[in-house]
Order: C-alpha cells, then sequence, then structure tokens
C-alpha cells in the first residue's frame, strides 16, 4: 500500500504554497482512489472465492439498511406529495400529483435518497472498518500473508454497493410513490386510481434508466470514498473517526454534484 | 540473510531512521531493543517490504529486496512470518480460520493438508479449545499466541516480532519467551525480535542491538551488551535491572 505513504514534500511555508499542496493532496488522492475502485473491480473473477464475504456485504449494505430506506422513502414521496399537492390546488390541478411524485422520485429522489442513506450507514461503517484494520496493522498483515487487500478486502465491498444501490433505489421509487398515493388520497382528494393512471402515463423508460444510472455511480463513489478513506486511515482512534466523518461529508458532495451534472446531461 | 546498508526513512519531514546498519546471521535470533519511536518497528516493515528505505539498500540472501515487484515480492515475503504487535488477527474470522488463512489463500494445499498444519500449529502454542473463538473473545496473550500460529504456519525462514510481550503480565511474557525459544529449536528458523523487554532480549536473544534515535548504538552478545560503553544503553539497562544483575549477569 505504497501509495497512502505519508507525501515526502516538505511542509509549506506561506498560503500559495499551502494551496498548491492542497490541490496536489486532492488530486493525487482522488487519482488514487479511482485507481484502488479501478483495481478492485478487476478482479471480479475472484468473486466465486468470497463468495462469504460478498454475501455479508451484501446483506450489510441491503438488508440491514432496508428499514431505514423504507421509512425515508416512504415518508419523501408523502412529503413531495403534499408539498406539490397544495400548491397545485390553487390551479385545480392536483390531479397532476402522481405525475410530480413520480417524475420526481425516478429521476433524483430515489437515487439521490438511497445515496445518503447508504453512505451516512454503510460508507462510514466501511471506512472506520478498513480504518480499523489499517491502525491494528491488520492491512500490513495481509500484504505480508501475501493477500492483496484491495481484492479481499475493497472487491465484495465495492460491488455489494454497486448492487445494492440501484436495487434499493428501485425500492425507494417504489415506496416513495406510494406515499405520495396515500397523501393524494387522504389529504388531497385525489383518487388512487387517478394518482395511479397518471402516474404511470407520465412514467417512461428513461426516467427508470437513468435513475438505476445515477444510483450505480452513486454507489461506485460511495464504495471509493470509503475505501480510500479506511485505506489512508493513520492516528488511531481518532484517525478511524475521522475518515468515517470525511466518508460521509465527501460522498454527501460527490452525490450532489455529480447528480446535478448527471441530470443537465440527460435532461 | 538479511542485511542493512546504511538505512534511512523519513515520513514527511520526520527522519525515523538515520543510516541505520546490521546483519542477521542464518538461524541467529537478533533482538533489537530501544525506547519508543525510535524506528524498531519500522525496520521490521522495511525488512518485507511494507515500507520502502528513502536511501540505503536491504539485501536477503545476498540480493537486494529493493527492486522487487509484484510476484517478486509476493515469493520474498513467503519466507518471512510476522508477529504483530497487536496480533493483527482478522475479527470475522475464528482462531482456526484465522490460522489457516494465509495456506487458504496461498491455495496449494488440499484442505485435509491445510488442517493438519494447523492442527500441528495449534497444538504446538497449546491453543487447543479455542479453535471456534473470535478474537474479540480470547485474552491478549492468546491473540500473540495466535498470531505467532499464523505467522509460522507457512514454515518460513525468517520469524520477525514486534514486541511479542508488550502488554502481557510478566507470567504470559516469559510463557512468550519460552515460546519464541521452542520455534527456534524446532524449526532452526532465523528470529528478529523488537522489543523494549530487557529481559526477553537477554533470555532470547543470540545478539542485541541497541537502536536510539535512528541509529544502531550498539550491537553485540547479551554478556557484550552489558558491558557496552554507551551510556545510553547503561541508562537504559539500569532503568529496567535496579537490582544489578541481569540472569546471572552481574552489571
Amino acid at each position: 500500500m505504497k501509495f497512502f505513504e505519508p507525501n515526502p514534500l516538505p511542509e509549506p511555508q506561506n498560503k500559495l504554497q499551502a494551496l498548491g499542496r492542497w490541490v496536489l493532496d486532492s488530486t493525487r488522492g482522488a487519482g488514487v482512489a479511482l485507481c484502488v475502485s479501478f483495481e478492485a473491480l478487476f478482479h471480479i473473477y475472484r468473486l466465486p472465492l468470497r463468495r462469504a464475504e460478498f454475501g455479508r456485504q451484501l446483506m450489510n449494505a441491503g438488508v440491514k439498511c432496508f428499514l431505514v430506506t423504507s421509512i425515508v422513502a416512504f415518508f419523501t414521496g408523502m412529503i413531495l406529495a403534499l408539498q406539490t399537492g397544495l400548491a397545485l390546488q390553487d390551479w385545480n390541478q392536483e390531479n397532476l400529483v402522481g405525475n410530480i411524485v413520480v417524475q420526481t422520485m425516478c429521476r433524483e429522489m430515489g437515487p439521490f435518497m438511497t445515496a445518503l442513506i447508504l453512505a451516512a450507514a454503510i460508507g462510514s461503517a466501511y471506512a472506520a472498518e478498513i480504518g480499523t484494520m489499517k491502525v491494528s496493522e491488520e492491512i500490513s498483515a495481509l500484504e505480508l500473508m501475501a493477500i492483496n487487500p484491495v481484492e479481499f478486502l475493497i472487491t465484495p465491498r465495492l460491488l455489494a454497493l454497486i448492487i445494492m444501490c440501484p436495487v434499493l433505489t428501485i425500492y425507494t421509487d417504489i415506496l416513495g410513490t406510494l406515499g405520495g398515493m396515500l397523501v393524494s388520497e387522504t389529504q388531497l382528494n385525489v383518487y388512487h386510481k387517478v394518482y395511479y393512471r397518471i402516474a404511470m402515463d407520465s412514467l417512461t423508460n428513461k426516467e427508470i434508466y437513468v435513475g438505476l444510472f445515477k444510483s450505480l455511480v452513486f454507489g461506485f463513489v460511495i464504495g471509493t470514498v470509503s475505501s480510500y478513506k479506511g485505506f489512508s486511515t493513520s492516528n488511531g482512534a481518532v484517525g478511524v473517526g475521522n475518515a468515517a466523518r470525511t466518508t460521509v461529508v465527501t460522498s454527501f458532495l460527490y452525490i450532489l454534484i455529480l447528480g446535478y451534472f448527471m441530470t443537465r446531461i440527460f435532461y | 540473510m538479511l542485511e542493512f546498508k546504511n538505512v534511512k526513512k523519513q515520513f514527511g519531514t520526520h527522519e525515523v531512521l538515520k543510516g541505520v546498519d546490521f546483519e542477521v546471521e542464518d538461524g541467529e535470533t537478533l533482538v533489537i531493543v530501544g525506547p519508543s519511536g525510535t524506528g524498531k518497528s519500522v525496520s521490521l516493515k522495511h525488512m518485507v517490504g511494507l515500507l520502502r528505505p528513502t536511501s540505503g539498500d536491504i539485501l536477503f540472501q545476498g540480493k537486494s529486496i529493493l527492486d522487487l515487484k509484484g510476484k517478486d515480492m509476493v515469493n520474498h515475503r513467503r519466507n518471512f512470518g510476522m508477529l504483530f504487535q497487536s496480533g493483527a488477527l482478522l475479527a470475522w474470522l475464528t482462531v482456526e480460520q484465522n490460522i489457516a488463512l494465509p495456506l487458504v489463500e496461498q491455495r496449494k494445499l488440499s484442505m485435509k493438508e491445510i488442517e493438519k498444519k494447523v492442527r500441528h500449529s495449534i497444538e504446538l502454542l497449546g491453543l487447543e479449545g479455542s479453535e471456534t473463538k473470535r478474537p474479540s473473545e480470547i485474552s491478549g496473550g492468546m491473540k500473540k499466541r495466535v498470531g505467532l500460529a499464523r505467522a509460522i504456519v507457512m514454515e518460513p525462514k525468517v520469524v520477525l516480532y514486534d514486541e511479542p510481550t508488550s502488554g502481557l503480565d510478566p507470567v504470559m511474557s516469559r510463557h512468550i519467551d519460552e515460546m519464541i525459544k521452542d520455534m527456534q529449536k524446532e524449526f532452526g528458523i532465523t528470529s528478529i525480535v523488537v522489543t523494549h523487554d530487557l529481559h526477553s532480549a537477554f533470555s532470547i536473544g543470540d545478539r542485541v542491538a541497541m537502536l536510539n534515535k535512528g541509529k544502531i548504538i550498539e550491537i553485540g552478545a547479551p554478556e557484550e551488551f552489558v558491558k557496552s560503553e554507551e551510556p545510553f544503553v547503561q541508562e537504559f539497562i539500569k532503568a529496567q535491572f535496579s537490582a544489578g544483575y541481569i540472569e546471572g549477569i552481574k552489571l
């Protein structure tokens, strides 16, 4: 893991040097993080040998986030329906609420909310787990046993996130739409069959595919950030806490920024 | 067998090793002692390519290891077993699975052969009854023993011990010392031990080296080491042996 050794350059002497160092370190960090992730994906062919670990990570990323995802998805749909429905009522257009909820969920909110949950719940846990292994020399022990830590630790985790993020996004889209339906029926007096018909009529394959593509990218981003932060952990327990915190913050920023640009490209 | 030639290592602006020179003979036990933070563990990591020196050279069996990459480095590392300070056991694996891990990953032996080797290591280190326990369920001393079992299961030529007795009570520390000596007798392997426990150093070492401020300031057999004229060596010895006697060696 020579990439993760501290930078041997001398300390910056002024603010300009410090800015330059920050740019260099950030660029290098992004490059190293992407290299680690691509190396992890390169080792997919060895995944059958890691069935148990891969299953454990799928369980972590999917099943253990199921309840929180359900609550967040349902309430996101309800809030969306209520806010847009109340605004649409001023023009007697509340029947269109199904259209807005399903489009927003599939295009934006489904992948976005799922990614935020996974970044907070799983990304931080991955960074803390790998960071703890780093500071307690377990990663060095793996290297010494001629075991590639990227293949052993990152491949199953990254793939679990890349798979579970779209799967949970589909689930979030469905539950959010149902949450919107409940609010439309009870608060906006929109009959559920009307809501359903308008929602389905407005939904095209593009909305679904773009949403799933986004979630795939978000899964990759969370896995990449958490692996990098975990591997670059130093300074004991404080460093582990720091790795978990910066994983969440960095993932949130990338999800927001990339989310905007992907929307801009596709629409 | 292993030689450090003017090895220097710098982390950022901090120079940890400032030109380390020593040689380890085949079958010898060399103990490196010194205060915390002087680069003892860093030296061990250089031997197996976990760290690269900023300058200098490291030779193993007469060949430099600095240019080794990929499979060559993997093959180099297969000559070594290492007992890490904390044991470095994987938390989600049982004792048995931790010991078997390097053999399973090497994929050269059948499961039956692996089981046989793991059983032998477990018996050698007195770990019977703990096979199915996880690292969180065993004591610090037992973790070290499991780490040692994992280090020797591949039958390495050299075993590196990083603070094998740190955090253990004196009885367990002497027990670990005995085990290191037993390993030596059983397999005839070369051992390099890093410790700040002079009891251990004089008990197990053929030679003892003092690393201070990034340099080897004294190296020799225990009898010669205690007679060193280096003031820091004497200070270090006296801090641990106020009675004035070390296992029969009069200061």
